[in-house]
C-alpha cells in the first residue's frame, strides 16, 4: 500500500497537522518507504489468531470507577498552565464560527 | 582515586554512611563536572542546582540525626525529560511544551522522593523518546562522551550520556522500543527495562502506553537493581502496574544451571564484525562461569519490527492528540479553532513525532485498520507465543543489543527507515512485555557494545545475575 499526496495531505487533516505544500512530497516518500517495511506482516498467516490484548495478561484488570480528586496545588499549578485563561477558566477559541453575513 | 562524581550508587552508598563524604559535596562534584561539560555534550536541558543541594543538605541532615532513609538517600541521579517532577520544566525535547511546568511527582519520582534521592536536572531526549540517536530533540543534539562526533544513543541519549559523562551518578530513562538499551550500549552502561507491569507509568508522558516503562541506566548492574528495586510495585495509579512478588537481587558468582539461548534468527548478516566478536567472546565468558549455551529457534524477527512500528505509531498518534495547544504547552494564534490546531500543532511538533503521528492516523483511519492494526496485533500474538516456546526451554535470550556500535551524528538522519532498524534487537522485549538487559561487552578503550539479555516475565533476577557475573569476571 502506498499514498499519494491527496491522501498523505487527507491523513494530515485528519491528524490535525498543518503541512506546508511543499513538505507534503517529502513527508509521503517518507511514509511510504515505512508502510513498505511494514507490509511484510501481510504474507503471515493469522487465520483465527486471537489479537493480542496486552503485553502481558497479568497486566490486564478492572478497578472500582471511583473520582480521585487533585490537590489544590496541582490544580492551580494546570490553570498557571493554560495557554490563554480567564481567571481560572480555559480560554479556548469559538468551537461555532459566526454565522456569515 | 575517583571523583566524587565518578562513583557509582554503592560506593557512594558507603562513603556517605562512613560519613567520609556528604551529600552536599557529592552533588556540588556532579554540579561542577556539569558546568565543565555540558555545554560540549548538551546532556542536560535544564538543571536544578538550588534545590539539588537543598535536598542534598537535608540528607546529610537526616544522617547526622540517624534518620537516613533508603539506600538511595543522598545520591544525585539525573531525569529523563519525560518523567514528571512536580515544579520543575518538563518539555519531553518538544517546542510545544517549552515551557511547561510539572504539577505533580511521577510515582517513580515520589518512590525516589521517598528514599531520599537528590535529583540534579532533566536529560535531553529524542523529541516524546522518539528516536534512537537523540538528534530529534527540538534543543540540540547530545555528544557521546567516548566520542563527540557520535550519536549517544536515544531516545534517552542524555540520561546515557550523562551518567558516561559522570555528570551524575545514575539516571532514569524510558524504553518504548529499546530506548534506555540502546544508548546505554553506546555510551557503555547498563540499561534496564523492566518487565511491563513492573514499574508505575503514571507521570510518564505517554508515547506507546501498551510498551512503555522507566527503567535505570547506571554505572553498574548493582547500581541498576537499586534504582530498579526502589521505583517497582503496584501503583493504583497505573492499573497495568501487577501485584507480582517484589523483584529482590539473587546474586550468584556462577551460572551452573542457567540455560541461555541464543537465537539462531538474530545471529545473521547486517550485524558488525566488532560486535559480533565481542558479544560472542561474553558467550564464551558466560560458558566459563557454567552457564549451558544451546541455539534456540526464534522466528519473527524482522516482523516483530514491523509489529512495532504499526502498534507504536497508532498508540502514539492517540496520546499526542493531547498536544493541539488548548491545555497546555504552545498555541499558535490563528483564525479560528481548526487553524489553531493545525498551526500549533504543525509549527511545534518536530519531524519524527510529526511522522509517526501521520502513520499511526493513517494505520488506524477507517478501512484500513484492519489491514494494519488488527493484522499487527495478531501476529503480536504469534510473536510471543514463540517467546513463551523459547523461554520453556532456556532461561535467558542472548543477542547483542545493536548491530553496531555508535553511529556518526548526521548518518542516518536523512533516512528514517534506517534508523527504525537499529530497534531490531530491543523491540523484542516491548512487543512481548519481557525484561531485558544491556551490558557493557567488548574491549576497553574502544567505543562501547552492548549484550542484551532477555528473561520471563518477573523474572529480573535471573537477568541481572546472569549480567553481574559476567560484569564481576570481565571488570572485576
Amino acid at each position: 500500500m502506498s499514498l499519494s499526496n491527496e491522501e498523505v495531505k487527507n491523513v494530515a487533516h485528519l491528524a490535525r497537522i498543518g503541512l506546508r505544500e511543499e513538505e507534503v512530497e517529502t513527508v509521503g516518500a517518507e511514509l511510504n518507504k515505512i508502510l513498505g517495511y511494514i507490509d511484510r506482516l501481510q504474507k503471515i498467516d493469522t487465520t483465527g489468531v486471537p489479537e493480542a490484548a496486552s503485553p502481558l495478561v497479568e497486566a490486564a484488570r478492572f478497578r472500582e470507577d471511583v473520582v480521585n480528586s487533585c490537590t489544590d496545588a496541582e490544580r492551580a499549578q494546570m490553570i498557571e498552565g493554560f495557554p490563554a485563561k480567564q481567571g481560572a477558566m480555559l480560554k479556548a477559541p469559538a468551537i461555532f464560527e459566526k454565522p456569515k453575513q | 582515586m575517583k571523583l566524587l562524581n565518578q562513583l557509582t550508587i554503592t560506593e557512594a552508598r558507603t562513603a556517605l554512611d562512613a560519613n567520609e563524604i556528604t551529600s552536599v559535596e557529592l552533588t556540588k562534584a556532579c554540579f561542577a563536572e556539569i558546568e565543565s561539560r555540558n555545554p560540549a555534550l548538551n546532556a542536560y536541558l535544564g538543571i536544578w542546582n538550588e534545590e539539588a543541594l537543598a535536598e542534598a543538605a537535608r540528607s546529610d541532615e537526616r544522617r547526622a540525626n540517624g534518620e537516613a532513609l533508603g539506600p538511595l538517600d543522598g545520591v544525585p541521579l539525573a531525569i529523563k525529560d519525560v518523567i514528571l517532577v512536580e515544579g520543575r520544566t518538563i518539555s519531553a525535547a518538544s517546542k510545544i511544551l517549552e515551557s511547561h511546568v510539572a504539577a505533580r511527582d511521577a510515582t517513580v519520582i515520589r518512590k525516589l522522593k521517598a528514599q531520599g534521592a537528590v535529583f540534579l536536572g532533566r536529560t535531553n531526549m529524542d523529541e516524546f523518546a522518539m528516536g534512537g540517536s537523540t538528534e530529534n530533540s527540538a534543543y540540540g543534539v547530545t555528544r557521546n562522551p567516548h566520542d563527540p562526533d557520535r550519536v549517544p544513543g536515544g531516545s534517552s541519549g542524555g540520561s546515557a550520556a550523562a551518567v558516561a559523562a559522570h555528570l551524575c551518578i545514575a539516571a532514569l530513562g524510558s524504553d518504548t522500543g529499546g530506548s534506555i538499551r540502546q544508548p546505554a550500549a553506546y555510551c557503555g552502561l547498563v540499561g534496564l527495562k523492566p518487565t511491563y507491569g513492573r514499574v508505575s507509568r503514571s507521570g510518564l508522558m505517554a508515547m506507546a502506553s501498551s510498551f512503555d516503562q522507566i527503567g535505570p541506566m547506571t554505572k553498574t548492574v548493582e547500581d541498576a537493581a537499586i534504582l530498579f528495586e526502589a521505583m517497582q510495585g503496584r501503583d493504583p495509579l497505573d492499573q497495568t502496574t501487577v501485584s507480582e512478588a517484589s523483584f529482590q537481587p539473587a546474586w550468584r558468582d556462577r551460572l551452573d544451571g542457567i540455560r541461555i539461548g541464543l537465537p539462531k534468527q538474530a545471529w545473521g548478516d547486517g550485524i558488525h564484525e566488532e560486535v559480533r566478536t565481542a558479544v560472542l567472546g561474553a558467550v564464551e565468558t558466560l560458558k566459563e562461569l557454567g552457564a549451558e549455551i544451546v541455539d534456540v529457534d526464534l522466528p519473527y524477527s524482522e516482523e516483530t519490527l514491523a509489529v512495532y512500528y504499526v502498534v507504536m505509531p497508532c498508540e502514539a498518534s492517540t496520546n499526542l492528540s493531547r498536544y493541539d495547544g488548548m491545555r497546555y504547552g504552545v498555541r499558535e494564534p490563528a483564525s479560528n479553532l481548526l487553524e489553531t490546531y493545525l498551526e500549533s500543532r504543525g509549527e511545534h511538533i518536530g519531524p519524527e513525532a510529526r511522522r509517526r503521528i501521520l502513520l499511526g492516523t493513517y494505520a488506524l483511519s477507517a478501512g484500513y485498520y484492519d489491514a494494519y492494526y488488527k493484522k499487527a496485533k495478531q501476529v503480536q500474538t504469534l510473536i510471543k507465543n514463540a517467546y513463551t516456546t523459547a523461554l520453556s526451554d532456556v532461561d535467558v535470550l542472548l543477542t547483542p543489543t545493536t548491530a553496531s556500535q555508535a553511529f556518526r551524528l548526521g548518518e542516518k538522519v536523512n533516512d528514517p527507515l534506517s534508523l527504525y532498524v537499529e530497534d531490531l534487537f530491543t523491540v523484542g522485549a516491548n512487543v512481548t512485555g519481557l525484561p531485558a538487559i544491556s551490558v557493557p561487552c567488548g574491549p576497553a578503550g574502544e567505543l562501547p557494545m552492548g549484550m542484551h539479555l532477555m528473561g520471563r516475565a518477573f523474572d529480573e533476577a535471573t537477568i541481572f545475575a546472569v549480567a553481574r557475573a559476567y560484569e564481576q569476571t570481565v571488570h572485576g
